[in-house]
């Protein structure tokens, strides 16, 4: 068996978990949550990115900080931006509609958008990952 | 329309039980859930589920934009409320079918017909239903007062209409002492009030709750399945209901029962739905107030007729007719429902929330329990404090009180306090076992000192 790490950081940035361990054969992954840092808008939190040992490399820059934004609301999402657009404080990020009114999701940060997790169109609970943005203008791989 | 898939805008043992009823019809089902609730067991028992909000009830369980917009993006076709929350909000009901979703439930007219407490009141004396006797509205004068007190027959009850906490109310039980005790109940509301209007109405004796279940389809057919018994309440929640009601003669209950069906005809009533009676010493009944909706203690009518009444909603939701006439129900046996609640009957039923560490539930022949809670779940402090409902069934009521004792006495928890132990203090009572108590058997029995 493998594991598939993309997919076991989503789930686990995604649980209330604070910490998270895994062995398969060979292979070990422990995760573990730094600090969760509360944010302007109540929907929104700040996570630090997760720390992958053993046989994942380990990304030894100081990465930047991800801010992850999530649903405010149940409805449809259409992202306004893509992966490597910067984006300023009170921009349009994307909408979310319910029950055919679009409702604007406004950008509380600066930041460069890092990942679209929700796709186009994709109904999106409360408290759903959206998307992720880099802080500030750090360029990341 | 056949239905599809059915989101259950709830939480708890009633979300878990509505589910169940989903999955035996082959329905799919969507759980809706605060962020409180993600690990509940109603999300992971659903095909699909959607966090609808933060954990407080008004922003989540109660919110209907994210409600309606979660059963949008699952596309489910129906929503079925189950009990409390939106279950009795005509508002709601009425977004639904502007949505062209389906409510799994009746009309929302219905509901704002038996909302209205005064028009319910009206509805029901047009159609023959007995309601507590009255002024409809403010006494004139203490002449009036008294045409009104002969009409309904001594003992009455004067209350002050601002009233409250007792001041300026008066049972009255003779011609006599009519006029002068409405004057002091007058200059008694006035004092407290600054207000001294009064109205009359007959002091109902002794009074049990009995209430009656109906079931009603699209196509004019409405049933009855009994009535159940729940006059053991504390701060008027019930806590402990039966069914059949052990103080009902059977000519009583043909009447009560037919009553109830004449309600529920009467504002064009379709789905699940109870209609709740006072019934006083003298085998009068009077017509309180209709649940447009499940009722916590519905499985009490199921044990005892073998119908599942949230199945039934569902076909009826569907448009389908009633499965069963009013000749092919039978009444089995005798059943009890106990609330087990986290609450701490020595402290007058305080909520109890916190981490149950520990957890048997009771099991046999005749025991069920419809329960989400497990070992290690804690219950929060944002919802209603239910731990389980722990139904039993016995071939008649002394047969079932004493499965209840052995039930209870099996039923394990810990970390918390509950109404396990109060339940079976309750149930082996001389009064409990002779069936004739009032709704203020607990008040009386256990809460007196």
């Amino acid at each position: 068996m493998s594991i598939n790490i993309r997919n076991l950081i989503q789930h686990f940035s995604e649980s209330d978990y604070g910490q998270f361990e895994i062995s398969s054969g060979t292979q070990s992954i422990s995760l573990k949550r730094r600090k969760i840092i509360g944010s302007g808008e109540a929907t929104e939190s700040l996570v630090d990115k997760s720390e992958i040992e053993n046989e994942v490399p380990k990304n030894n820059e100081a990465s930047p900080e991800i801010i992850e934004i999530k649903a405010n609301r149940v409805g449809q999402f259409f992202p306004k931006v893509s992966a490597g657009d910067k984006v300023s404080r009170g921009q349009v990020l994307g909408y979310i509609k319910a029950m055919n009114i679009m409702n604007e999701l406004r950008s509380a940060h600066e930041g460069i958008v890092h990942r679209l997790v929700a796709q186009h169109q994709e109904g999106v609970a409360y408290d759903e990952l959206l998307l992720e943005l880099s802080e500030g203008n750090n360029e990341i791989d | 329309m056949k239905l599809t898939k059915v989101l259950i805008a709830n939480r708890g043992e009633i979300a878990l039980r509505i589910i169940r009823a989903c999955k035996e019809l082959g329905l799919k089902t969507v759980a809706v859930h605060s962020t409180a609730d993600s690990q509940s067991q109603h999300v992971r028992s659903a095909d699909e589920a959607v966090c609808v909000g933060p954990p407080p009830a008004r922003e989540s369980y109660l919110n209907m934009a994210n409600i309606i917009s979660a059963a949008e993006i699952t596309g489910a076709d129906a929503i079925h409320p189950g009990y409390g929350f939106l279950s009795e909000n005509a508002d709601f009901v009425e977004v639904l079918s502007e949505c062209g979703i389906t409510f799994v439930g009746p009309l929302a007219e219905s509901i704002t017909k038996m909302g209205d407490k005064s028009r319910a009141r009206q509805t029901m004396i047009e159609v023959g239903v007995p309601v507590v006797p009255g002024s409809d509205g403010l006494m004139s004068s203490v002449e009036e007062g008294l045409k009104i007190a002969k009409e309904c027959g001594f003992p009455v009850m004067v209350k002050a209409s601002a009233g409250g906490g007792g001041k300026g109310m008066r049972v009255i039980s003779s011609e006599r002492e009519f006029s002068e005790q409405c004057e002091m109940a007058r200059a008694e509301a006035l004092n407290a009030f600054g207000n001294g209007d009064l109205y009359i109405e007959k002091f109902v004796e002794e009074p049990r709750h009995v209430e009656v279940q109906i079931l009603a389809d699209h196509h004019g057919n409405v049933i009855h399945l009994g009535e159940r018994n729940c006059s053991i309440q504390r701060r008027h929640q019930k806590l402990l209901e039966e069914a059949p009601s052990p103080i009902i003669s059977s000519d009583l209950r043909e009447r009560i029962c037919k009553a109830g069906v004449l309600a529920a005809k009467a504002i064009g009533y379709r789905n699940a739905g109870t209609v709740e009676f006072l019934v006083d010493k003298h085998e009068n009944f009077y017509f309180m107030e209709m649940n447009t909706r499940l009722q916590v203690e519905h499985p009490v009518t199921e044990m005892i007729t073998g119908v599942d009444l949230v199945r039934e909603q569902l076909l009826i939701a569907q448009g389908e007719k009633l499965s069963y006439s009013q000749d092919e129900i039978n009444f089995n046996g005798h059943s009890i429902e106990f609330r087990i609640n986290a609450e701490d009957p020595e402290r007058d039923f305080a909520p109890s929330p916190g981490e149950v560490v520990r957890l048997t539930y009771p099991g046999g022949y005749g025991v069920r329990i419809d329960s989400m809670v497990s070992a290690g779940d804690s219950i929060l402090p944002y919802y209603d404090s239910m731990v389980a409902k722990l139904i039993v069934w016995g071939k008649d009521r002394d047969d079932a009180i004493a499965r209840g004792q052995r039930a209870l006495r099996e039923f394990e928890i810990e970390g918390i306090e509950s109404t396990v132990d109060v339940h079976d203090q309750i149930i082996s009572t001389d009064t409990f076992k002779k069936g004739y108590f009032t709704t203020g058997f607990l008040d009386k029995e256990f809460l007196k000192e």
